[in-house]
């Protein structure tokens, strides 16, 4: 296992500090990056990863994007670690250095499963479901509010020509987290979508933490309902309810009640009182943030179906403004929001 | 288009100096690049093009890629000036930032047309071809070795929807070089593949200046054998015959003396004692080359049409030797080129 050859692609806030985990456990590692700044630090000084009780630093290969041309040797395991609106690029970029009997693995939010499919094929592409809170500001220094007992991943084979090898994937990442292997990984990353679309967006454009967000009167019931929207999508797609997040089994027949203990699970595990969703952070640092992934993903399957999802639609409408510069992401906001709920 | 917004992706030695002159020009151009020193340098220094007449020093837009998506605004044009491996990859990175009438053009070697069209749409693709000569070595300094004058670009239509437009393509290059609108862009492309393969890598093997390469014993032979196999996989593909670098119709109409036609006119027009290929310029990087998208295109679509390219091949299989470390480009490689293509 030691001598796999390990790709991070994109060392954000999640993919730094799993590849400091993997480079800590002797694994073979290179990370490659599309911050400059980031990939000198982490030259200098090495990765940091800042953990709630304990701090780690790992010594790890670090490249710019322009160097994966010199590249000499091809990689048994590409984890994806990037912004799902950066998936497919980043693996085409990497597809002609990924063995013929390699795996890409991507560690996002988003279905970003068929794009990565669609680039090195199905035989080739393992999903994942990720569950951690963490944050990057400063180039080289990652913050991970989960420690290993709380970090919890799924992964399992895009198709049946994969699901054999999702164990290897498993054994990887359990230097990192809890992993279970799952046969419906499709399903698992619909129900952690259902989380997001509750919850990243959402709160941001209230530029909150999640936890405060999540206090502000009518709020919870507002994310509440753009996840009930998109566990419908999830279905009107033609995934199953399964429970994530290491939770026990859930009442398929009771969608509403699956979202609610979802999001309670979140606020209480993955959440700290300073928690900024990854869109938040994004929006901090003027990138645009996910919300086609993930909400738009929603009306999209609600709206091939027929149905309407007018709590999804009302979140893609505003932070496409904020993201144009046409409106700020303030708790005022939480006006434009509600009103779609009356 | 009146004042487009123009991106160029990739501003390696040709894209910068088409964004410099464009800027100079006083086009809207932002200069996007995966070099993250050549960026700083831009940003610090502007664009640096030194050529013999005149070094010329311009302001630019520079951005990292990882900048992209903190854009707010589309483009109408996006000059794609990649390595043509990376032509896949950066369309997808600046797709969404095409305006849905927006204009891309591979400004580029190699057949990278389809791959455009892939990810942006037909009714968004224009094929170009470029004949520049230009180094870089230092971040944000260009030598650039053909000069406006000596500068020569092809543009055309993929389809049917961009037919009319390759004016809007042209305009912007005519103040870089000389810029012709063409019919069949395709075939025009495959020219440039045919003088690509007869010039880039093999001179690259010898690790030396085209020019003295071209008159290192043994190597025109192999240099016109190489050109000529690749003509000959072009027709075999249906492509025509057509004048590229400013020649005329009756320049080519010879096809037996075609690919010396381009190769003397490519290294009297274009290239200076001193100019190395782009190959060299990758191999001294330790970047891999574009061998592939071109020799190897050759190797590949001469087997579609039943016949074996012995001497591309012996080419790719010295590159990749090159490439994999095992031997360094140098003169000592002629007679492994040689052996290889049984000559």
């Amino acid at each position: 296992m030691s001598d796999l050859k390990i790709a991070m692609l994109g060392t954000g806030a999640q993919g730094a500090s799993i590849g400091a985990d993997l480079a800590l456990a002797g694994l073979d590692v290179t990370f490659i990056e599309q911050w400059p700044d980031h990939v000198e630090a982490i030259r200098r000084d090495g990765i940091t990863v800042n953990l709630p009780t304990r701090t780690i630093n790992a010594k790890v290969k670090a490249l710019h994007l322009c160097q994966v041309a010199e590249l000499r040797e091809k990689f048994d395991v590409v984890f994806i670690v990037t912004k799902a609106y950066d998936t497919k690029w980043s693996c085409q970029l990497i597809e002609p250095y990924v063995k013929p009997d390699g795996l890409v693995v991507g560690l996002q939010n988003g279905m970003s499963i068929d794009d990565i499919a669609s680039v090195v094929g199905p035989n080739r592409t393992i999903g994942a479901v990720i569950e951690i809170a963490s944050n990057m500001f400063i180039p080289g220094i990652t913050n991970r509010q989960n420690d290993h007992d709380t970090s919890w991943f799924a992964v399992g084979g895009f198709d049946e020509s994969t699901q054999g090898r999702a164990e290897s994937i498993a054994n990887i990442l359990r230097h990192t987290g809890t992993v279970e292997v799952t046969s419906d990984i499709r399903s698992s990353k619909w129900m952690k979508l259902v989380v997001n679309a509750a919850e990243l967006v959402p709160s941001a454009i209230l530029n909150l933490p999640l936890s405060a967000a999540a206090r502000v009167p009518g709020m919870l019931d507002f994310m509440r309902h753009a996840g009930y929207e998109a566990i419908r999508a999830a279905v009107a797609s033609g995934s199953r309810i399964v429970p994530i997040f290491g939770m026990s089994a859930v009442d398929p027949s009771h969608p509403e009640k699956v979202v609610d203990d979802l999001f309670a699970e979140v606020l209480k595990t993955f959440s700290m009182e300073d928690t900024l969703t990854t869109t938040l952070q994004d929006w901090r640092k003027g990138r645009r943030g996910e919300t086609d992934d993930v909400n738009g993903y929603v009306v999209h399957w609600l709206e091939k179906v027929g149905k309407s999802s007018p709590v999804n639609q009302r979140v893609v409408e505003v932070a496409h403004e904020i993201e144009l510069g046409k409106l700020e992401a303030a708790p005022s906001n939480i006006d434009r929001l509600l009103d779609v709920m009356k | 288009m009146t004042n487009p917004r123009v991106a160029v992706l990739g501003t390696g030695a040709n894209g910068a100096t088409i964004a410099a002159d464009l800027t100079r020009a006083g086009h809207d151009v932002v200069l996007i690049d995966q070099w993250p020193a050549h960026v700083e340098a831009m940003r610090a220094n502007g664009v640096t093009q030194v050529m013999r007449e005149e070094t010329l020093v311009t302001k630019v837009r520079a951005f990292h890629l990882c900048d992209v998506c903190t854009f707010t605004e589309q483009f109408d044009v996006v000059l794609l000036s990649c390595k043509a491996y990376d032509t896949r990859w950066h369309s997808q990175l600046i797709e969404p930032y095409l305006k849905p009438e927006g204009l891309m053009a591979g400004v580029q070697n190699g057949m990278t047309i389809d791959a455009i069209s892939d990810v942006v749409g037909v009714h968004r693709s224009i094929g170009t071809v470029i004949e520049i000569s230009s180094t870089m070595y230092d971040p944000g300094v260009v030598r650039r070795d053909s000069p406006p004058d000596r500068s020569w670009f092809a543009v055309g239509a993929t389809g049917a929807d961009t037919q009319g437009r390759e004016r809007e393509i042209a305009s912007l290059l005519s103040d870089v070089g000389r810029a012709e609108v063409v019919n069949d862009i395709r075939s025009t492309k495959w020219m440039k593949v045919v003088s690509n393969a007869t010039t880039l890598v093999t001179t690259a093997i010898l690790g030396l200046p085209m020019l003295e390469a071209m008159h290192f014993p043994g190597m025109r032979d192999v240099m016109l054998r190489s050109g000529q196999e690749a003509l000959e996989a072009g027709l075999s593909q249906g492509y025509e015959v057509l004048p590229i670098f400013g020649l005329k119709p009756e320049d080519v109409s010879n096809r037996d003396h075609l690919v010396e036609k381009l190769l003397d006119t490519l290294m009297s027009g274009f290239v200076l004692p001193e100019t190395t290929t782009t190959v060299l310029q990758d191999w001294t990087k330790g970047r891999r080359s574009e061998v592939d998208d071109l020799n190897g295109l050759v190797v590949n679509q001469s087997k579609l049409a039943g016949k074996d390219a012995a001497v591309n091949r012996a080419i790719v299989q010295v590159a990749r030797q090159i490439e994999r470390r095992e031997i360094a480009p140098g003169v000592q490689n002629m007679q492994e080129l040689l052996d290889q293509a049984s000559l």
